[in-house]
């Protein structure tokens, strides 16, 4: 529109105005405000107040000042105080002020009553825009930049000026003079801010500090072969050190270094072990960082420990070519702190045993089904789950953010942030004498994270980057379990066997390395109790089953009915060991362990997931041995003992049927397919908060008889077994799994020594006293008969086996 | 526009208008003010005409310390707590101030002191007449001409007109010297004006208008 010369006074209302840009604000008419008669050429006239306010305020302010004038001098008059105030300068500075207004209000007035001077202002307006517009807003910007620091200058320099009392220009080139002079006091006002802020500055330096220590490559003896158990997990450990030794060797052929180790898996099985063993191995400098480093008090201060943390990193790493930072219990430190309640947390620690399988863990059928089938049963495997679930997830950061606040975030960042530039020579004055500014060296920084919640990590921090790599360091294998019994028993004066070792590793499946070591000591305090100096194997046994089933109470029955719970374990013991092929006896005891009175316990002797039907019979009937045992010596009579049991081979029997399809019908039911119910202990599923009945309640009756009647043949087949252990058990209360399969296969045992057992005589008189036992029981004044002692072995005769 | 309209535009015209027409004048006179500070509490005013020329009182106090010597000299200087000096010549100067011959265009000196407590035991009215000359000793060769007894508020003093002559071949002086005592004895308040005698009788209507003008304020604190 460079060559319109027309104001756009005259806007043509049909002509299209286009769209306004959004945010810009309302439109703006052509014609300058007169929107209330567009075809009017003047200006609109003012209100009078407007037209009169600003001449007023001015006018007001010079009277004030006479007034100032008159009141501070008893002499003064008003005409000689307003010539006073019109020959100051700031009198003259408001004359000036009114003469202007003045001046504005009548071009305004002109501009309303006379269309043509109006018009004539609107084209010069007109032309200036058209000339600022042929510039650039660039060029606008920077143009009125300068003006605004010349006005801002000239403006300074006449306050300087009457501060100096010299002359403007002058008064500018005073002020560097008059800055150093003031030099003293602003250092010292600029000291006070730093002490100010150097307080709390210092608190969270000083907070910031600890944690975290450094071990250099000579400190740690610890080495890779210390480390049993977990020769896989070790293997892979070591190559990773080679990587870091020569990181050429994989970065010449287009790879990287792989920077972040996660372990995870069970407490103990020597995850901070193969941690120091990296740092006795590799030599170089390793940082262990103490998990509670980071829980802060204050906001941030966590991530001031994050940086400091990695700002020693990479000197150290620079140092000595390389550094080792391990963080144990990451998950203080790796969880955003999300809905993870305490009681899921303790779900997500408790390593899958076994025995969780008779959660109802099944073969994975479900790929073999259609897609909406799949759905179905993923729903009612999901309802099952909640219920098994102790608490619903709440939405609480419930201690999950002890390293919140910022922690996480910054750890995440240092793992593997921008690789940037650092140092004020690098950044800064490369970048103003032109040059980009170098890009770090390659920090060599392996981290090492341990755990046993790998589910309460962030993803964030798992991705490859950051933990290239994730290991499971779980349970030693029985060969590891036996290479570590080995080396600790090494350690110590023992008189084990490799047979006997081999044994122990065998009943201690879930044994870490460091519940192994603490049986090894446990069983050298035991010896040294002895009086002797030597473990040997009863020892390591007796250990052994004090660290599993604690230390009994020592509180013990009175005689008659320690010998019916004597005959009850012994019942399950006996049938266990002549039915069970899959387990071994682990313990049998009559010693009160808190609420629990006796038991019998086995060990899987391998890892197996499912059971057949007729393992699941065998399992029932071992059951139900104490009721039969107890029937069958009692003449009839049983106690209450059998409850626990037999809610047990119900809930087995009725599970069996329910959800395994081992009863006389097909179907099979899974928790959530059963509705609302709740599970009681012992698996009976309750309908609507009923227990079941009808025809599944009568086959599962059924079954219990039949294996009933089972069990009641076999104790029947082995009644001078059940009598022995019976005996045995009264005689040393605890008897190990060993001792119970001497006593009935009447050989030395570990500790019993059971070939009394199957001395004709004996087994007489042991039938005798269980005879007195059952009429002592009938008549309760009776006293209980005294128990008969096991004759000195035969020695000669009877071959000795082990 | 409404008839009220009207007649306030136009006040307005003319409140604005006046100023700028009459402020192309100077004031008459100049006025002479001190505010108390710590010393003595009492403010002093007074008005000279627009003509005679002022001094700053940090030029006075630098040329009184070049005139006098002393250390006797040097403590009543520090006693001053105010100063003002007004010249009509054309070309001013201290001299004719401070000097001992007599200008020919009148001279102001105005000034406030404390006084001591040995001296205020005193402070008398003919200590008061002989400030500048011993007027009462000197006998014949001063020619008093008002010597009236005045009274400010609470402050009392003397006004005194007199001629002398200072030496052989110095110009005969006329001095119109106004001190008043305060209140608490412990200040005094003193303006002079001199200058020939010829040249008092030519102004003196200005001079009568610079000593009408002389007001004190005791216990005002500016």
């Amino acid at each position: 529109m460079a060559d319109d010369t027309t104001p756009e006074t005259h806007a043509d209302p049909s002509a299209p105005t286009g769209l306004p840009e959004p945010e810009v604000g309302p439109v703006v008419s052509p014609t300058h405000g007169r929107r209330d008669n567009p075809d009017e050429l003047t200006r609109k006239p003012l209100a009078f107040w407007d037209r009169i306010k600003i001449l007023a305020f001015l006018v007001a302010l010079f009277l004030v000042l006479i007034w100032a004038q008159v009141s501070s001098n008893p002499l003064m008059t008003l005409a000689e105080a307003e010539k006073v105030v019109a020959n100051t300068g700031l009198g003259q500075i408001l004359l000036v002020l009114v003469m202007a207004e003045a001046l504005r209000q009548i071009h305004f007035m002109l501009a309303e009553h006379a269309a043509g001077y109006h018009q004539m202002w609107l084209r010069l307006f007109a032309r200036q825009e058209r000339f600022a517009g042929r510039f650039s807003p660039w060029t606008r910007f920077r143009v009125s930049r300068v003006l605004t620091w010349v006005v801002g200058l000239t403006l300074l320099s006449m306050v300087l000026a009457a501060v100096f009392d010299t002359s403007p220009v002058l008064a500018l080139f005073q002020v560097p003079a008059w800055f150093i002079a003031q030099l003293p006091l602003i250092l010292q006002l600029m000291l006070y801010l730093f002490i100010a802020v150097a307080q709390f500055a210092m608190i969270f330096w000083f907070l910031s500090r600890g944690g975290v220590d450094v071990y250099f490559p000579d400190d740690v003896k610890t080495r890779f072969d210390d480390v049993w158990g977990q020769d896989n997990v070790v293997e892979r450990v070591r190559e990773n050190i080679v990587f870091m030794e020569n990181p050429e060797e994989i970065e010449a052929k287009g790879g990287y270094v792989p920077g972040g180790i996660l372990l995870w898996g069970p407490p103990g099985t020597g995850k901070t072990l193969l941690a120091e063993a990296v740092a006795g191995e590799t030599g170089k400098p390793y940082v262990f960082v103490d998990p509670g480093a980071f829980i802060n008090m204050f906001f941030g201060v966590g991530v001031l420990k994050v940086k400091g943390l990695f700002r020693k990193l990479r000197k150290l790493s620079l140092r000595y070519g390389g550094v080792i930072v391990f963080f144990d219990e990451a998950d203080t430190l790796g969880s955003r702190g999300g809905a993870v309640s305490q009681a899921r947390r303790a779900e997500l620690s408790r390593e899958r045993t076994p025995w969780d399988a008779l959660d109802g863990v099944a073969c994975n059928g479900r790929y073999y089904a259609s897609v909406p089938t799949q759905r179905y049963l993923a729903e009612s495997d999901l309802a099952a789950a909640q219920q098994r679930q102790l608490f619903v997830p709440t939405g609480t950061n419930n201690g999950g953010g002890m390293g919140g606040m910022g922690t996480l975030q910054a750890l995440l960042t240092e793992m593997s942030g921008l690789k940037k530039p650092r140092g004020f020579v690098n950044r800064v004055v490369r970048r103003t004498l032109g040059m980009r500014p170098k890009p770090p060296p390659k920090y060599r920084i392996l981290v090492m994270m341990a755990t046993n919640m790998p589910d309460a990590l962030d993803p964030a921090l798992l991705r490859p980057g950051r933990i290239d790599r994730i290991y499971r360091v779980g349970y030693p294998s029985k060969a590891g379990r036996v290479e570590t019994y080995r080396n600790y028993l090494d350690k110590i004066k023992h008189e084990v066997t490799d047979a006997q070792i081999e044994n122990l590793a065998t009943i201690s499946p879930y044994a870490t390395g460091a519940t192994i070591k603490d049986s090894v000591n446990e069983a050298l305090v035991i010896a040294i109790r002895d009086g002797r100096d030597t473990v040997s194997y009863a020892d390591l046994i007796r250990a052994k089953s004090l660290k599993d089933h604690g230390l009994p109470d020592g509180s013990s029955y009175v005689d008659r009915e320690r010998h019916s719970v004597a005959l009850h374990e012994a019942c399950h013991a006996v049938v266990m060991y002549r039915m069970q092929h899959s387990s071994i006896i682990d313990t049998a005891t009559i010693e009160r362990r808190g609420d629990v009175g006796g038991f019998v316990s086995p060990i899987p002797i391998e890892d197996r997931f499912v059971e057949w039907r007729s393992e699941v019979e065998v399992d029932v009937m071992t059951f139900l041995a104490s009721l039969a045992g107890e029937r069958l010596f009692y003449d009839g009579d049983h106690t209450q003992g059998v409850g626990g049991d037999m809610a047990a081979a119900t809930g087995i029997v009725t599970r069996s049927f329910l959800s395994h399809a081992m009863g006389p019908n097909l179907r099979a039911f899974n928790a959530g397919m059963l509705g609302q119910s709740g599970l009681v202990a012992g698996g009976v599923p309750l309908v609507e908060g009923v227990p079941f009945e009808g025809e599944t309640a009568k086959a599962v009756e059924a079954k219990l008889a039949e294996l009933y009647d089972r069990t009641v043949a076999v104790l029947e087949q082995n009644r001078r077994e059940v009598l022995a252990v019976t005996h045995a058990l009264e005689t040393h209360r605890t008897l190990s799994g060993e001792d119970v399969v001497a006593v009935i296969e009447g050989t030395q045992g570990p500790l019993v020594d059971g070939r009394g057992y199957v001395e004709p005589d004996f087994v007489a008189d042991l039938e005798a006293y269980h005879r007195r036992a059952v009429e002592a029981h009938k008549v309760v004044h009776e006293r209980p008969p005294a128990l008969p002692q096991l004759p000195e072995p035969v020695a000669a005769t009877r071959p000795t086996t082990p | 526009m409404p008839t009220l309209r009207r007649v306030l535009a136009t006040a307005v015209g003319v409140v604005v208008a006046l100023p700028a027409m009459t402020s192309c004048a100077e004031p008459d006179f100049r006025y002479a003010a001190e505010r108390a500070g710590s010393a003595p509490a009492g403010t002093v005013y007074f008005k000279v005409p627009q003509a005679w020329a002022e001094f700053p009182a940090a030029q006075i106090a630098t040329a009184e310390k070049g005139w006098t010597a002393g250390p006797d000299a040097a403590a009543l200087l520090g006693a001053t707590a105010w100063q003002a000096a007004y010249d009509a010549a054309p070309t001013p100067s201290l001299d004719h101030v401070l000097g001992r011959a007599a200008p020919d265009r009148p001279v102001v000196y105005a000034s406030l002191r404390s006084l001591y407590a040995e001296e205020q035991a005193g402070a008398t009215t003919t200590a008061l007449k002989d400030m500048l000359v011993p007027v009462s000793t000197l006998g014949s060769t001063v020619r008093v001409t008002t010597d009236a007894a005045v009274t400010q508020g609470s402050a009392s003093g003397v006004h005194l007109v007199y001629t002398y002559a200072p030496a052989p071949g110095l110009p005969e002086e006329t001095i119109d010297q106004t001190a008043y005592l305060s209140d608490g004895r412990d200040a005094v308040y003193l303006l002079v004006v001199r200058c020939t005698t010829t040249c008092y009788a030519e102004h003196r209507d200005e001079i009568a208008t610079v000593t009408a003008s002389y007001t004190i304020e005791e216990g005002r604190s500016g």
